[in-house]
């Protein structure tokens, strides 16, 4: 026990002696989670010119119920109509400054007075399938509205009810996740830095030389990481209260078993990368990369219960996956899972199996590269011995 | 010792820290696997229904409601059961009266029972109804319809994941600009010779070129990695290779030079990782690589007009897809690229002449 405070306090006086390190593991989330706040927490209306033609009056009409539905996402209007005329129209769309152009030609009343269909012309970039698919679904709620008060006989309605208890920003979905990044960076952060510190210095020679087991040393990092860690996550959830009025802290004893399981496992897999290869500063790199690429897979923006085929099946092999489901269902009150296989118990055998395998991976591979292995320090005081 | 000289020592440098070298290269890789990964199941979403498809005709018409290049916009799947549905559910389409659709008028009755807590699915799902909704009304009626003549900018909708996977190539050209940029000022300080370098007769220019230079070749080879990965993903024929090559050059040299700084700045090759990843990540969400610009509100137009990542994300785009060949986002990297070599070679030149250099 008492290696363990020993070592605990000599990485405390280290990190506080650097806190470039702590600032890191801060800062870094912190920024990824404003600039996710500026952009998925601000949506707006999309542009589109509109040219109206019609001679007639439905044509205002028309313009009237595609301009006025509203997300559900923002609140805000689907589109904000910028009227023009046709070149106008054409320049603003060739620059880049309207996401289309919706031209109501000059016969659109008289051909839906006379009893004939009609037709729009719809200009709009179809850069990506996503961005298409919303131009064209946000243009058919503002035609199913027109349908609803203009055509005859039209009584199709479309009833809206929940089954969950509250309907939130996507923003407040996505903070959710960027806090359990910030607690994981923090923490693998802190190990490798502290880790690399040492071998620059040369301190780390000196293990080989403890007569000891170096486990408490290793259950000492673990620990002053996870704080660093919670450290950084605690300054993000204090932001994501400040940006969407939710607040983690509520939902702390639910929380943090899951922080911690994850913490352990996500450090275990940062030491044993680190600690293999020959030179710390690539595998250090690396292991952070695969943190920030799992973090996607695991449904950092949206719920894995959407994900199919190859996605799906990576999702439900990584262990934040389900972490980052019990966070979202503790917070919001919701579950999360899918079909069981997220499923709360499911989850912890998981999540603790990777914590369990990776940590006891990630000790033989420390007591290896740091102590040399048993036989070498009893090579070693064997000698000494024989000496004196 | 000249330019050529220096260049051929930061290559060299390659062989110190070959896994560095190498994460460098196989970073961006592992964030284009994702983001393809990510987003691969396009547009169609599950949805569970009530009753089955089989007993409904507006479900049926729902369940062949696709997108012009075939993509089903819903997958539909039975309700397991009546009454609320577990969390772990899909939303709900539930055909509480058969919708009708005939010249004289149209009734029925859908309600669509939310099951997420995240608006945006909402929006997917009532999006999806309504459009299948309009489908099927035109369908089966030919008066008071109005038809939608699309005249898109491409012939074809370019699918949702080679669109990401192509955005992913800004984001590995800043990440490997960054990366190599600061390694080559993070590894003199990690071997001691920074002071070699303050204490150099040789001009700042020439070695901050050098630096650079070898620092643009490394992020070169990252990229052409990336691209050949990304030809072999999608087999796409580039709308203009040269738009491609030009900006991705120009990203490189930036970012490679503003690696540098950061590693003048920063001594510490960790910290000057976690930076460059974060950066790089940051300007590529702020630039409209992970959603497009047009959806957010002002603070995010106004970044994204001084974002570099903006104007690459525009030319490689074109690169890839064509459309409107606009000069300006290679005048604004050209002019950007330009920029931050000069300032760079300032921060430089005033860093060795500044006492902290050696302490």
């Amino acid at each position: 026990m008492s290696l363990f405070i020993q070592e605990l306090k000599k990485l405390l006086v280290l990190t506080k002696a650097d806190p470039k390190s702590l600032a890191a593991g801060i800062i870094a989330p912190t920024i990824i989670l404003v600039i996710f706040a500026l952009t998925f927490g601000n949506f707006v209306a999309l542009k589109l010119a509109v040219v109206d033609d019609d001679a007639g009056d439905l044509g205002t009409a028309f313009q009237e119920a595609v301009f006025s539905q509203t997300s559900p996402l923002s609140g805000e209007p689907y589109f904000e109509a910028i009227e023009a005329d046709a070149d106008e129209a054409a320049r603003l769309y060739e620059q880049g400054r309207v996401n289309g152009i919706l031209t109501i030609p000059e016969d659109f009343s008289e051909r839906l007075t006379s009893g004939a269909s009609a037709q729009i012309f719809y200009a709009f970039d179809n850069y990506n399938t996503d961005m298409a698919k919303n131009l064209r679904l946000y243009l058919d709620e503002g035609i199913f509205t027109f349908y609803q008060s203009h055509m005859s006989g039209m009584e199709i309605e479309v009833q809206r009810e929940y089954a969950v208890g509250a309907q939130l920003d996507w923003f407040a979905i996505i903070a959710a996740g960027v806090f359990m990044l910030a607690f994981l960076m923090g923490s693998m952060f802190n190990f490798l830095y502290l880790l690399n510190k040492e071998r620059v210095y040369a301190t780390l020679s000196e293990y080989r030389l403890a007569p000891v087991s170096l486990l408490p040393t290793f259950a000492a990092r673990i620990v002053v990481a996870l704080l660093a860690g919670a450290l950084g996550a605690g300054v993000n959830a204090l932001l994501i209260l400040l940006l969407t009025g939710v607040n983690l802290a509520n939902r702390l004893l639910a929380i943090l078993p899951v922080l911690l399981v994850l913490g352990v496992a996500f450090i275990s897999f940062a030491a044993i990368v680190s600690l293999t290869v020959r030179k710390f500063s690539g595998a250090a790199m690396l292991s952070m990369v695969t943190a920030v690429v799992a973090w996607f897979l695991s449904g950092a923006t949206t719920s894995v219960k959407y994900a199919t085929g190859v996605l799906l099946d990576v999702a439900l092999a990584l262990p934040s996956s389900y972490g980052l489901s019990q966070i979202r269902a503790a917070v919001f009150g919701v579950d999360q899972s899918v079909g069981g296989l997220l499923a709360a118990g499911k989850g912890w055998l998981v999540m603790g199996t990777y914590a369990i395998v990776l940590a006891t991976v990630a000790w033989f591979v420390y007591r290896k590269r740091l102590g040399g292995g048993a036989p070498m320090r009893y090579a070693l005081l064997r000698r000494l011995r024989t000496r004196a | 010792m000249s330019i050529p000289r220096i260049i051929g020592k930061e290559l060299a440098s390659v062989k110190e820290n070959i896994p560095f070298n190498l994460a460098t290269v196989i970073s961006p890789l592992l964030f284009l696997g994702a983001f393809a990964v990510m987003v691969s199941g396009g547009i169609t979403i599950p949805v569970e229904t009530q009753p089955a498809a089989s007993g409904s005709a507006f479900l049926q018409a729902t369940e062949e409601y696709r997108a012009p290049d075939g993509t089903p916009y819903l997958e539909l799947e039975a309700a397991p059961a009546e009454g609320v549905p577990d969390g772990r559910s899909a939303d709900r389409y539930i055909v509480e009266d058969e919708p009708i659709v005939g010249e004289k008028g149209a009734t029925g009755t859908i309600v669509h029972l939310v099951n997420d807590v995240n608006s945006n699915m909402t929006k997917n799902y009532a999006n999806r109804l309504t459009g299948a909704l309009v489908d099927y009304i035109d369908a089966n009626r030919n008066v008071g319809t109005i038809e939608v003549v699309e005249q898109t900018r491409y012939e074809e909708d370019i699918p949702w994941d080679e669109s990401f996977a192509v955005s992913a190539l800004v984001f590995g050209a800043m990440l490997a600009g960054l990366l190599f940029g600061q390694l080559s000022m993070t590894s003199e300080w990690e071997n001691a010779t920074a002071k070699l370098l303050v204490l150099s007769p040789c001009p700042a220019m020439y070695i901050v070129a050098g630096k650079v230079v070898a620092a643009f070749l490394k992020a070169l080879v990252a990229g052409v990695v990336l691209v050949g990965v990304v030809a072999l993903m999608y087999g796409r024929t580039l709308a203009s290779a040269p738009w491609l090559v030009a900006s991705l050059c120009l990203m490189y040299v930036a970012f490679a030079s503003l690696g540098l700084a950061l590693g003048i700045a920063v001594r510490s090759a960790m910290t000057a990782f976690l930076v460059s990843l974060v950066a790089s990540l940051c300007l590529w969400v702020a630039g409209g690589g992970f959603g497009d610009l047009s959806y957010f509100g002002q603070a995010a137009q106004v970044l994204g007009m001084v974002n570099p990542a903006t104007y690459a994300l525009d030319a490689v785009r074109y690169a890839y897809f064509g459309g409107v060949a606009s000069p300006t986002p290679l005048i604004v990297l050209a002019a950007g690229a330009t920029l931050t070599v000069a300032a760079v070679c300032a921060l430089y030149a005033r860093w060795t002449r500044s006492e902290r250099a050696v302490s």
